[in-house]
């Protein structure tokens, strides 16, 4: 063919196929951007969490639920769907800090979000660093939808979940189910061994901006009268007292941001004390086990029914 | 930026149109049109290094026009003085901050002057301009050539304005005076794939490399021996694709308005020597430092010690011209002791079989990029120690960020890495010829197809150069 039909078939045809690609990605909208209200979407695989979650919260979230949980992976496998008729999203993302919460949040308030509350997870994890730990949640995302690799990768672990090759890790309530891969570890033994351990700096450190981040949640919050509730995370109860001290003014410097209309409670206190000296609601030094999980769903369940009904 | 969808969809094709619109009526008038499209190109985003450019232009004209008409000892004045404004303006642009951090750390002082005046491609805009005074003052330039719209059009014009090639005014402007202003498809079917394939390059290859560097440089100090080797490969990769990449975007956007750039690459780790190396990488570069410092200087024509010297400041100009701080210096004086050493060994006419040659000066270039890349002495050193096995040996967690399903993507890496190493096949191939079978359509589809989607990936990446 002549140099002139050349050139105007690679334009045309690329044009039509990336046409055409863009549309099957509009109309099968996996994220749920475009158009699909009332459907049930969850991410496939661990590594798409971040980015799911965050493009969720451009339509699918404010669309479908009515408050979010918040936090890092230390919430993340709490399941909401058993807190029906509360819907609730867990919003909570595995290593996720105060900034990429923050980046949900305000993302559904700035698209015609309706959030009636929010459930913050608080732990001196989240306000340890700031800013996003991975690309995954930039606004060009939102166009990556409609053809990225990204979106490949997100049929492919449907498609290998589907067919039994990956395990199925989230439910459509955000609910990460990670439980199962700690099974087997020696909590009591984590547990005491980490109760010998002095807390590092790194650790100790509050990033002054992540504690932006996290003022800058709560007041707009307020301002948008959207209810708060916020617990802290249970510690296990030898690591806690070791690190008492600092778990106080870690507490005092946080409480400091919320005011009296705002719901928090403190998993490490006394009244909790069953919960934090029972290993079994630990599946590692840190995270909870279904049971843990399950009671401390509970108790937010108790909150919600106080303050929102 | 090339690898933008507002380049891409909006002012390539727009200017590639209107260009030849206007030049069937009115050939001055496309070219005004050009300068028009190069300036938005340029200030859309850095709308003060815009005002640096257009000002730094002026003068150097007002300069370049006052050196033609004048002789002898008034026109040498006048181009010494073109030479320091423009040196000047880059010194104090690009490296005052860095010259204040000096002061300040030996004086324990906090001055913030010169900080973030940095203005985009000063580094290659330098260049072209005293490129430009040096060909007037050699009389290479006639003074009919020299009306503002040639100035104009050889500074600004937007496919090598901001990374290069680096060109000379006589190879620009007599296309623009006598070339074909009609639409010729047989350059826009040889611009759009090597455009194309500077695109790939660039979003597909160069970034996915970029995420084992950066894991790898945030914590070199911690580094296995296998993560020191596939840091420092990947680097070596990324910033081919990256540079190479670009300056295929660039020869491509050009030549679909018919006109021809130098090639600045030609399979540079293919080389057998430093000196071949040189001769293949960044080539309008090594033109300049070649014909307007070490020349300039005495060359090799004035016995060993001179040339020694000769080489060494080239090159060290080359270390500071590519970076602030004093890991470009060592890299730069790196690449001259090597070319020294190459000098002198070559005296000795020793045989060594090619691929023992090849494998020295790869190495060599490899281990340089370390100075290149790393922020600072001891990052560079830390990756060294790492590819010495001195931290640990086969840990391997720097691909954090990547998944199982870019191991595909990996192999095809990979394989392109092995092919271009292996073979003297690159992209300048298609500018000098280019089938148009049903075979290479599709495959130009798929090209475009992939290299959009990538493109659409995530927020579009600088090109390493864009920093010099």
């Amino acid at each position: 063919m002549t140099s002139k039909q050349f050139f105007i078939r690679s334009l045309v045809f690329s044009t039509l196929i990336i046409s055409l690609i863009c549309i099957i990605n509009w109309i099968l909208d996996p994220f749920g951007l475009f158009h699909y209200q009332d459907r049930d979407l969850k991410p496939y695989s661990p590594s798409q969490e971040r980015l799911c979650k965050y493009l969720y919260s451009f339509n699918y979230l404010q669309t479908n639920f009515e408050g979010l949980i918040l936090g890092p992976s230390l919430s993340d496998n709490l399941n909401t769907e058993i807190l029906l008729p509360y819907k609730i999203y867990n919003a909570s993302i595995n290593g996720g800090n105060i900034s990429e919460s923050k980046l949900i949040f305000t993302n559904i308030l700035n698209n015609k979000g309706k959030i009636k509350y929010i459930v913050l997870c608080l732990d001196p994890y989240i306000t340890k660093n700031s800013g996003t730990k991975t690309s995954d949640m930039q606004p060009s995302k939102y166009w990556g939808a409609l053809g990225s690799p990204d979106i490949v990768k997100c049929y492919i672990n449907e498609l290998f979940v589907r067919k039994g090759f990956k395990k199925d890790y989230f439910n459509d309530y955000g609910y990460y189910n990670y439980n199962e891969e700690k099974a087997g570890l020696n909590v009591s033994e984590i547990i005491e061994t980490d109760a010998q351990k002095t807390l590092t700096v790194d650790q100790l450190q509050i990033d002054p901006l992540a504690l932006e981040d996290l003022k800058y949640i709560v007041d707009k919050a307020h301002q948008q009268g959207i209810k708060i509730l916020a617990y802290y995370h249970p510690v296990p109860r030898p690591r806690y007292l070791k690190s008492i001290a600092y778990y106080h003014k870690y507490k005092l410097t946080v409480n400091s941001l919320f005011n009296s209309q705002d719901n928090i409670w403190d998993f490490n206190d006394e009244q909790y004390i069953g919960l934090t000296s029972d290993y079994r609601s630990f599946c590692d030094g840190t995270h909870l086990s279904y049971d843990g999980a399950n009671y401390v769903l509970s108790e937010i369940k108790n909150k919600l029914d106080i303050n929102i009904k | 930026m090339f690898n933008s969808f507002w380049f891409i969809l909006l002012l390539l094709p727009v200017s590639v149109f209107v260009f030849f619109r206007l030049a069937i009526t009115n050939r001055v008038a496309a070219l005004y049109w050009l300068i028009l499209a190069s300036l938005v190109f340029f200030s859309i985003n850095h709308f003060q290094s815009g005002i640096v450019l257009v000002g730094s232009g002026g003068i150097n004209y007002f300069l370049a026009n006052i050196i033609v008409r004048t002789n002898g000892f008034k026109k040498k004045a006048w181009f010494i003085l073109g030479i320091v404004f423009n040196v000047g303006l880059l010194l104090y642009i690009k490296y005052l901050g860095f010259l204040m951090g000096m002061v300040n750390d030996i004086f324990n002082t906090n001055s913030l002057w010169g900080r973030g005046v940095l203005t985009v491609g000063i580094s290659f805009i330098t260049f072209q301009q005293i490129s430009y005074l040096i060909e007037v003052y050699w009389e290479k330039i006639s003074s009919t050539d020299m009306s503002l719209r040639n100035y104009a059009i050889y500074l600004l014009f937007f496919p090598k304005l901001i990374n290069g090639p680096i060109t000379r005014f006589k190879e620009i402007i007599p296309q623009f005076s006598n070339g074909n202003f009609k639409i010729n498809y047989e350059n826009m079917v040889k611009g759009l794939y090597v455009f194309f394939i500077g695109l790939f390059k660039k979003v597909v290859i160069a970034d996915t490399l970029a995420i084992f560097v950066n894991n790898g440089y945030s914590d070199p100090a911690h580094l296995s021996l296998l993560e020191g080797w596939v840091t420092s490969l990947a680097y070596t990769f990324q910033i081919y694709f990256d540079f190479s990449g670009y300056t295929d975007m660039a020869i491509g956007t050009a030549l679909m308005f018919n006109i021809v750039l130098p090639f600045n690459f030609n399979s540079p780790y293919r080389s057998q020597n430093i000196r071949e190396f040189w001769k293949r990488w960044h080539i309008t570069l090594t033109r300049f430092l070649t014909d307007y410092i070490y020349v300039p200087m005495g060359g090799s024509h004035n016995g060993e010690i001179k040339t020694i010297r000769n080489t060494m400041i080239t090159f060290l100009l080359s270390g500071v011209w590519h970076g602030v701080g004093w890991t470009f210096i060592v890299w730069g004086l790196l690449h001259g002791i090597a070319m020294v050493v190459h000098r002198l060994w070559s005296k000795l006419d020793i045989k060594i079989p090619k691929i023992i040659s090849w494998f020295i000066t790869f190495n060599f270039v490899n281990i340089a990029w370390i100075f290149f890349r790393a922020e600072s002495f001891k990052d560079a050193t830390g990756i060294l120690e790492a590819m010495l096995g001195m931290h640990s040996l086969y840990k391997f967690e720097i691909y954090t960020g990547l998944g199982r399903y870019e191991i595909p993507l990996l192999v095809l890496i990979i394989s392109v890495i092995i092919f271009i190493v292996l073979s003297d096949f690159n992209s300048n191939h298609y500018i000098n010829s280019i089938n148009t079978t049903t075979t290479r359509l599709l495959c130009f589809i798929v090209l475009i197809v992939i290299s959009m989607f990538y493109l659409n990936y995530s927020t579009p990446k600088g090109f390493i150069y864009n920093d010099f």
